[in-house]
């Protein structure tokens, strides 16, 4: 039995080493990233100067033809410079993916596991755990899909401690703070509306498929292909993959557990909701049933960041 | 006769093994059983057999075992209807359907697999006794995020009599093209080609058509489809119109209004069909179905049916009828 026991502590102690490289590469790749994006763009600026240059040498009839040569020649030093950048940063953003996805099943399966446990301990206990909880549901916030279009920076809000700020910074915070909240709450409101007009809509497709049922008595299946063979189910798994984000860039989809709902993509929703954005396609290619259970996931995930924000608002 | 019967005996017994073949294939899967019963009460009116008041009980279940990649489900119905009139009627029928699908997760494939018979039956005249038992794959083919192929097509065979010595034995295709234009809406184009063989006497035909639907689904439900059916072979040579429509909206929280609808129309020029000539229509032939559903709670709907249905052959046999029926459904184990 104590060698059970020893085991058990041994592969706990590796796995908690194995996390923590993990969030270490994640957060070191992360970095490492966006200075290689920054330094992408900033090569992408410089070659489309070299462009215009040329192009201006080249409409110029009195063009001196040694100095186009040695443009033309940086230019496509310039370019494979850029390719280079290109693909180095299509490989991290690969390897994040997958950092990514690990990181959030990890997290995920921590919270599920410790939420169990919460229920169990001792009341003076708990306020330990709760904390313990709240870090990790705020950690799987960062490493869930970014939002680039919500208009508060998620990464901020995780950085922001009341606790530790003087009285300006306090103050800038809270303003902060108190703003993000609104605009959660407003999405969430958009959300429930949403929800609500399309719990409506499944409830009568089912009445409507039970009536035709009833009708189908007398035509058996005459009529499977008009009526019963919508490709809900199909669809269902291409939308999995779809709202998750997970299609590389081939388009081949990738796994799509576990369950990580884009709130990106739910930004896009929103924003189409209310009529201020262009029409998403992938978002309308999804059933009635998928885009429901995304719009359920997506209040899940923005609840959750209201939460984290509310604690964040008290001072924890 | 017998042959006729054995046959279906067969087919019943095939689908019930392949039930529990499936069952036990999927043991630790996820079930979800539902247990209904409708009880429906109203008028018959027309000149149909006996008009009179109508009540009818249905009782439906349903069972779906649920596995990551694959659907068993089964669904059956009972419904002894009882026909007050000048003199006492009783009819049943029986409805039984196995569906089975499975999705390739390797490929964008789906398959479904339906199979399922159905009984009308009348207790003292057998002659207006209806069987009829069906087999089909239904595959999905994605094409790309909005394209979708569906080919299918299954054996059919229909039973006219109670003896079991009219029957109709088909084969039917189909390939369809779905294309979603978004979330709400969508269009299904496609072709339809069943061959028909009469029971005993080797007659055979063909029957073929093409095939279009479009489907909305916003703050309301909304599909027409349409068939132009060509009938070829020794039975029976003509055209026919088909056009089927559904349409649900919601009125408010409680209450839903539902419209179903099967027109069938023949050229002007054709001569309308005999009866004896039956194979899978009847002549011109009209139904609208209305159903109000008024939910009462989670469980349990009230509902108003108007049924409407007319028909008209050869030799100037016209037939319409009309019914209004008020009933409670009750569903047991969640929907």
């Amino acid at each position: 039995m104590k060698k059970i026991y020893f085991i058990l502590i041994l592969a706990g102690i590796a796995l908690a080493q194995t996390s923590a490289s993990v969030e270490r590469e994640w957060s070191d790749l992360n970095r490492g990233y966006h200075q290689l994006k920054e330094a992408y763009d900033r090569e992408r600026a410089q070659l489309d100067t070299l462009l215009a240059r040329i192009d201006t040498q080249k409409e110029n009839p009195n063009r001196d033809e040694a100095s186009l040569k040695v443009l033309m020649a940086e230019g496509l030093q310039k370019s494979a410079l850029v390719e280079k950048t290109y693909e180095e940063l299509a490989r991290m953003e690969k390897r994040l993916l997958r950092l990514r996805k690990i990181l959030y099943r990890y997290y995920s399966a921590r919270i599920d596991s410790l939420s169990g446990v919460l229920l169990k301990t001792e009341p003076q206990n708990r306020s330990a755990m709760e904390k313990k909880l709240a870090l990790l549901r705020s950690r799987r916030l960062y490493v869930s899909p970014w939002i680039p279009e919500i208009s508060f920076n998620l990464k901020l809000i995780h950085g922001i401690s009341l606790k530790n700020a003087d009285s300006t910074e306090r103050k800038i915070y809270r303003a902060y703070l108190e703003g993000a909240l609104r605009d959660v709450d407003s999405s969430l409101t958009v959300i429930r509306q949403k929800r609500e007009e399309l719990t409506g809509l499944v409830k009568l497709e089912q009445k409507s498929k039970t009536f035709l049922a009833d009708i189908e008595d007398v035509y058996a299946f005459d009529d499977v292909y008009a009526g019963g063979a919508s490709p809900e189910t199909a669809g269902k798994t291409e939308a999995a993959n779809t709202y998750t984000g997970n299609v590389d860039r081939n388009g081949t989809p990738e796994e799509p557990s576990p369950f990580i709902f884009s709130l990106s993509r739910l930004n896009r929703i929103l924003l189409k909701v209310d009529g201020r954005s262009t029409v998403d396609g992938n978002v309308d290619s999804l059933s009635t049933e998928s885009y429901l259970q995304a719009l359920g996931e997506g209040q899940k995930q923005l609840q959750q960041l209201r939460n984290d924000i509310l604690s964040r608002l008290k001072g924890n | 006769m017998e042959t006729t019967i054995r046959k279906q005996a067969l087919f019943l017994c095939g689908i019930f093994g392949l039930f529990l073949g499936v069952s036990f294939a999927f043991p630790g899967t996820q079930q979800k059983n539902d247990f209904s019963l409708t009880a429906e009460s109203g008028l018959i009116e027309g000149n149909r057999l006996e008009p009179g008041p109508v009540a009818r009980l249905v009782l439906r279940y349903a069972c779906q075992r649920r596995a990551p990649e694959h659907t068993l489900g089964i669904r059956t119905s009972f419904a002894p209807e009882l026909l007050l009139a000048s003199s006492m009627l009783y009819s049943w029928r029986w409805n039984g359907r196995l569906d089975y699908a499975t999705e390739i997760n390797t490929l964008p494939v789906n398959f479904k697999l339906h199979a399922g018979a159905l009984t009308l039956a009348s207790s003292r005249y057998r002659e207006y006794t209806y069987r009829i038992a069906e087999a089909r794959i239904q595959t999905q083919f994605a094409l790309s995020r909005q394209l979708m192929l569906l080919p299918g097509g299954g054996v059919k065979m229909q039973f006219f009599s109670g003896r079991g010595d009219e029957g109709v034995t088909s084969v039917p295709l189909e390939s369809i093209l779905f294309y979603r234009f978004d979330r709400k809406k969508n269009i299904a184009l496609g072709a339809a080609w069943e061959k028909y063989f009469v029971d005993g006497s080797g007659e055979s035909g063909v029957r073929y058509s093409p095939v279009i639907r479009f489907e909305y689904k916003g703050r309301m439900l909304f599909s027409l489809g349409y068939q132009y059916y060509i009938y070829r072979g020794a039975l029976y040579q003509g055209r026919e119109h088909r056009l089927r429509f559904n349409l649900g909206a919601m009125i408010n929280r409680q209450v839903s209004l539902l419209l179903n609808g099967s027109l069938i129309f023949l050229p002007s020029s054709q001569e309308l069909r005999t009866e004896q000539e039956n194979v899978s229509g009847l002549g011109e032939r009209s139904n609208i179905y209305l159903k109000t559903v008024y939910d009462l709670t989670e469980q349990s709907d009230l509902f108003f049916k108007y049924i409407y249905e007319r028909d008209r052959f050869k030799n100037d046999y016209k037939s319409f009828s009309w019914q209004v029926l008020v009933g409670l459904d009750y569903v047991y184990g969640g929907r």
